[in-house]
């Protein structure tokens, strides 16, 4: 195996294995708040990439490798720089009264807010189902 | 953080922009104690002023076995938000994630409990 194409596929398999590590914590809601482990190996994938380019003499198949690598770690930084959330302009403030929620919960019964009179709630908003 | 709650005798009740089969899906399937609310329309969510328009959509797939998600593209979805509200129905405390990809911090509401509903009585002990 040349040296090029070496290159290339440990590039692949670097961004690859960090990839799917970090796709299997999302579900079970393990995600880093900084993925550093992640991010170093994507830099990793990156540098072993590009001197895959740098040494292949137009090898196609090691610049095909090399490229699709790189993809994944620009997509893995892309998807880092949409993870800060818009700051939320929150109709309530601490003191408010609850605005009254009305919704359908999933037995399929309607609930109003309005139903926890003398309760103690915590109330999530949260993305919904993976 | 269930028995924290229950020991202060505060239900957890959350809200999504899932359709009632999406949310009976996962309530089933993560088992949860508590009831899930569904929001398609995303009335609640708008009312409440947190829309969150760019969110990427993630879909669950299973690996040999290992629960995996992929980026599915963007979806209009609820910014992940924390009201603890009391018996006089009061919003007592706020916690707002800031990045779409971690939980709330359980921690800030472990404090909060305590701030808002003094010590929580020990697990036996009479609440009245």
């Amino acid at each position: 195996m040349t040296l090029p194409l070496t290159l290339a596929l440990a590039s692949l398999a670097l961004t690859t294995g960090a990839w799917l590590h970090y796709l299997a914590l999302i579900p079970r809601e393990r995600v880093p708040a900084r993925p550093t482990a992640h991010q170093a190996a994507m830099v990793a994938a990156l540098l072993l990439g590009a001197a895959a380019v740098l040494q292949s003499r137009a090898d196609a198949p090691s610049i095909a490798i090399a490229a699709v690598s790189m993809s994944l770690v620009a997509f893995f930084f892309y998807l880092l720089r949409q993870a800060p959330l818009p700051d939320g302009k929150l109709a309530v403030t601490v003191g408010d009264p609850l605005p009254l929620i009305e919704a359908t919960s999933s037995d399929g019964e309607r609930v109003l807010s309005t139903d926890w009179a003398g309760q103690r709630v915590l109330f999530k908003f949260f993305r919904g189902h993976w | 953080m269930s028995p924290l709650l229950d020991r202060h005798r505060v239900r957890v009740v959350a809200l999504s922009k899932d359709t009632v089969a999406q949310a009976a899906a996962q309530k089933l399937r993560d088992e949860l104690p508590f009831p899930l609310l569904s929001d398609p329309k995303l009335r609640v969510i708008e009312a409440f002023g947190l829309l969150h328009h760019k969110a990427i959509q993630f879909r669950s797939f299973s690996l040999f076995g290992i629960p995996m998600g992929y980026p599915n593209g963007f979806k209009t979805m609820a910014i992940p938000t924390t009201l603890l509200i009391d018996e006089t129905g009061v919003v007592r405390f706020i916690d707002q994630a800031d990045d779409y990809r971690v939980r709330g911090d359980e921690k800030r509401i472990r404090e909060a409990l305590q701030s808002v509903f003094g010590e929580a009585p020990e697990a036996g002990e009479r609440l009245d």
